[in-house]
């Protein structure tokens, strides 16, 4: 009798579990999709992961700014495996292919930013991490920890760069955000030569400090260079410690100098005592590895990397340059704003300038007459075949507060400003793509849309230095990582008539 | 550990047998609540008007026609609604010594800026067993039962082992259920906090195959003669008893002592689950990706805030499971609001509410009641999963589906009477039952 009773009671579960289904259903609205109660795996995921291993992706029908050759006319890029693979007037759409139609748009390369902070990584607008007073955040691996661990795929702050065209960025790390060059506000006050005293209200005029100042000890700064795969780690670290980056500071005065020959001295003891080393150990003797000093300082002296430093005046500019003939390394200027006065001396250095088209320096009365900031500067430096890259006066995103149009975001206005100084639309657009992918040792992978480089494209809506331009999808190795109107984080309006 | 888990199982046994028996609480006579809503979070769902017989803390039986037993006292609440106790899967208390401080807000009140909320560093504190510093006496204990809470799985905002307790606090003795809970850990995209979790399943995983494993020996911990659990809203408190820091390692929590090795073998093997308290939705695709050779490994992720939609993609294909706050929340940087629970819903992911609630914020979190999980209701998440969520997907999380969170004959009698719809703000909490006994009244 007992089991008998089971089939009824079945009955009365199965009964009792679509009454419940159904009163469910009667306290979600109508529109609502239905629960699921088990989470079910999901089906689409994978076979989608592994046909996308081989799919085509084809941007037809916009002006293709190639960077390297001539713009072309209603041309077609195609990507597969986060390359591109053809670009050209007569590329055939293979059959299949995602077709993203960029007719009466612009193709770029995706921008490469050399100054950055605070984005991608542990400190961004997500990740946490201390606040300065000062408004900046720290950004970087926390004191022994590793960058692979901190990097943080979905950094809002990379959506804010994506949104302005910025696909890679050489971020700087452990550093707050500031303006570039270690500048603040205060400093600013601090630059005009003309204060006053509180008291009497007459001009305080500048002094030289009566003790000498204390040497600072040069450490360099440290980078490392990340592109803005919108929740994609994998893809996100391309290379760490692109530059050896001493603040100005840390090549000042007499002591400083000694320092920074004697570290270079013995760099370059270190790379001969280790062939000699290798050679004794081949030959079978016994011997002793040199002790290695930074491996950023043999990789300087190597040249496998530049030296970027700050020189703001025609002096400092060409002590830099001179020190860097007399010791042998590549640099990278930044805060030049008087590359313009001696330009060919640049040249001559090969030196690379990072530019700031609006950013100021006053020529000090009485000790520098017609020097100072010039908007020209990039025309001269274009004219002597300087390479500069653009920079934005602040290293991080910012969206409030005097900081706003003059941090990240507004990245290609500043090139724009390079523009009205008097250099051509091509060279500024070079500076923000393939010059800065240079300097950064990366030309062979991004900087300008050529067959086999990674696929890192701008889509805009007009041309790419026009200040009304927006960017209307921006691609990192073949993935669409923002969308204007998907991620409506800048103005979505569609703009009426030409 | 071992000796120690026996004689609390051993205590415990001999209480259920007290239980049973009738002589120290409970009821040897039957209850039975007769015309009465019960929502049963269980496969039976809503029964709209049913009976529901209780004895001996355990429920007898429940269903819309019930035969009343004859010596049942029989209470008719009509118009009222009953649903299973709260589990609460990650409940946070303070344990001096182990327990991260937030850091001294920095940015300007008032100044945009100051949506950077500082968070705590996190930097794991050394592995902590809560149930070596379970401080029952704890006035907050009693102040949860006025939201609901029966069940709550204690952690603390650092690392180590949590313990499961029922909100008894009139019967400190009985509370502890489970003193080897669920390992718990904060993770965010740091070394510092990855490598806890690396070099643990490390150690156990090395264990496992007969190789050595270096454990420290645990100095005595200064919570075992001085419990110091304060779950109430004193900040940094726990002091007052004169207890010191638990003793322990250095801070990172990289030692390995025996009791932790045990319990990152249990996650190892997925025995227990492992409950990571992800600070971003960054830290959770380092987790994934270093939980990928461990197999076994069951990962919960206790998340605050709305920054987990960015990885539901991800969580979809896995057998991810979260514990997540029922609030409707804005998307840092934008104006979008995120119906957090309703997505992991749509994309079929497991999921249970707790009110991760800090100490600090349990009496903003109490004047609420269940109205963010109202709203989510009202905003698409199915209401079966809600309810579910808040009962007996939690109480699958901690290990305690086979007695808790449903309303199911044989099943523990830990219930809540509203005196209407549960997730209608307007109703009451009109009793809380633990073990069938009324521990609260409204």
């Amino acid at each position: 009798m007992k089991t008998n009773r089971w089939p009824t009671r079945l009955f009365l579960v199965l009964v009792a579990a679509a009454v419940a289904q159904a009163s469910s259903l009667c306290y979600t609205r109508a529109d609502e999709p239905t629960q699921s109660k088990s989470p079910s795996l999901d089906k689409k995921a994978e076979p989608a992961k592994k046909s996308d291993k081989n799919k085509v992706t084809a941007i037809v029908g916009g002006d293709v700014y190639t960077v390297t050759h001539e713009v072309i006319r209603g041309g077609t890029v195609l990507i597969k495996d986060g390359k591109i693979i053809r670009v050209g007037q007569d590329v055939a759409v293979p059959e299949g292919a995602t077709v993203i139609d960029a007719k009466g748009k612009y193709v770029t390369p995706g921008y490469v930013a050399l100054s950055m902070s605070g984005v991608g990584v542990r400190g961004g607008a997500t990740g946490g991490g201390g606040r300065r007073p000062g408004g900046g955040q720290r950004g970087g691996p926390a004191a022994g920890g590793k960058l692979v661990d901190s990097l943080d795929p979905f950094d809002r702050n990379m959506k804010f760069s994506l949104g302005v065209g910025i696909t890679t960025g050489c971020i700087e790390l452990g550093g707050g955000a500031q303006g570039r060059f270690g500048r603040n506000e205060d400093e600013d006050d601090a630059d005009d030569p003309l204060q006053t005293c509180p008291c009497c209200g007459l001009a305080i005029l500048p002094t030289e400090p009566i003790t000498p100042q204390a040497p600072t000890t040069p450490t360099p700064r440290q980078h490392a260079v990340l592109k803005m795969s919108y929740g994609h780690l994998d893809s996100m670290l391309v290379k760490e410690s692109p530059f050896y980056h001493l603040p100005g500071t840390g090549l000042a005065g007499a002591l400083n100098r000694f320092t920074w020959r004697d570290n270079l001295r013995q760099a370059r003891k270190y790379i001969d005592d280790l062939a000699d080393y290798e050679l004794a150990i081949k030959a079978g003797e016994q011997a002793f590895p040199p002790r290695a000093p930074s491996e950023e300082l043999v990789r300087l002296v190597k040249k496998e990397i530049a030296l970027r430093t700050d020189a703001s005046s025609v002096t400092q500019i060409r002590d830099m340059i001179k020190l860097a003939k007399e010791l042998g390394y590549k640099l990278v200027l930044e805060n030049a704003h008087e590359a313009w006065m001696c330009a060919d001396e640049l040249a001559e250095g090969r030196a690379a300038v990072v530019l700031t088209p609006r950013s100021r320096r006053r020529a000090t009365p009485g000790h520098e007459d017609d020097s100072g900031s010039s908007i020209e500067t990039s025309a001269y430096l274009e004219k002597a075949g300087v390479p500069f890259a653009i920079a934005t006066q602040m290293n991080s995103v910012s969206m409030d507060g005097v900081n706003g149009g003059r941090d990240l975001t507004g990245i290609a206005l500043e090139a724009a400003f390079a523009v009205r100084g008097g250099c051509s639309e091509k060279t500024a657009l070079a500076a923000l793509t393939l010059v800065p992918a240079r300097i950064l040792g990366l030309e062979e992978r991004i900087g300008s849309i050529d067959e086999g480089k990674d696929a890192d494209l701008l889509i805009l809506n007009g041309p790419p230095l026009d200040y009304r331009t927006y960017v209307q999808t921006a691609i990192v190795g073949g993935k669409v990582c923002y969308e204007r109107n998907q991620d409506r984080i800048y103005p979505t309006f569609e703009r009426a008539g030409p | 550990m071992k000796p120690r888990s026996i004689v609390a199982q051993a205590a415990s046994l001999c209480y259920t047998l007290l239980l049973v028996a009738g002589t120290a609480y409970g009821q040897d006579r039957a209850v039975a609540y007769t015309h009465i809503a019960i929502e049963t979070a269980g496969k039976a769902g809503r029964i709209e008007i049913g009976t529901l017989v209780l004895r001996g803390g355990k429920i007898e039986a429940v269903g819309a026609n019930v035969k009343l037993p004859d010596d049942a006292l029989v209470i008719d609440a009509r118009g009222k609604t009953i649903m299973p106790g709260i589990v609460d899967p990650f409940h946070e208390v303070r344990i001096t010594g182990s327990t991260i401080e937030p850091p001294a807000q920095t940015g300007v009140p008032g100044r945009r800026g100051g949506a950077f909320q500082a968070r705590p560093n996190f930097v794991a504190g050394p592995f902590t067993r809560v149930a070596d510093n379970f401080y029952p006496y704890d006035p907050g204990y009693r102040a949860l039962l006025r939201s609901g809470l029966t069940s709550l799985n204690l952690v603390t905002n650092s690392y180590g082992q949590s313990a499961v307790v029922r909100d008894t606090p009139d019967v400190p003795d009985r509370m502890m259920i489970n003193p080897d809970g669920i390992v718990f850990t904060p993770v965010t995209n740091d070394s510092a906090s990855l490598d806890v979790v690396r070099s643990a399943l490390d150690a156990a995983d090395r264990a496992r195959k007969g190789q050595a494993v270096a454990l420290q020996t645990t100095p005595p911990t200064a919570g075992d003669a001085t419990p110091n659990i304060p779950p109430g809203g004193r900040r940094g408190g726990g002091n007052r008893f004169g207890g010191g820091r638990p003793g322990g390692f250095a801070p990172g929590g990289g030692g390995m002592n025996a009791a932790s090795l045990k319990a990152w073998q249990a996650v190892l093997e997925g025995k227990t689950p492992l409950f990571a308290n992800v600070a971003n939705a960054a830290a959770v695709v380092h987790l994934l990706k270093l939980l990928e050779p461990y197999k076994d490994v069951k990962l919960v992720l206790a998340f605050n805030g709305p920054g987990l939609y960015e990885t539901i993609d991800l969580l979809a294909g896995r057998r991810v499971r979260v514990v997540l706050h029922p609030d409707v929340s804005t998307a840092s940087n934008t104006r979008d609001r995120v119906v957090l629970a309703r997505l992991l819903s749509d994309a079929g992911i497991d999921f249970a509410f707790s009110r991760r609630a800090t100490p600090g914020d349990q009496p903003t979190a109490q004047e609420f009641g269940l109205f963010a999980v109202a709203y989510a209701v009202h905003c698409g998440l199915p209401r079966q999963t809600a309810l579910e969520a808040l009962t007996a997907r939690p109480a699958a999380f901690v290990g305690l589906d086979k007695t808790h969170g449903t309303i199911e004959a044989g099943k523990t009698a830990d219930l809540l009477i509203f005196s209407g719809d549960p997730l209608d703000s307007t109703s009451l909490l009109s009793q809380v039952l633990i073990e069938g006994r009324k521990v609260y009244e409204n």
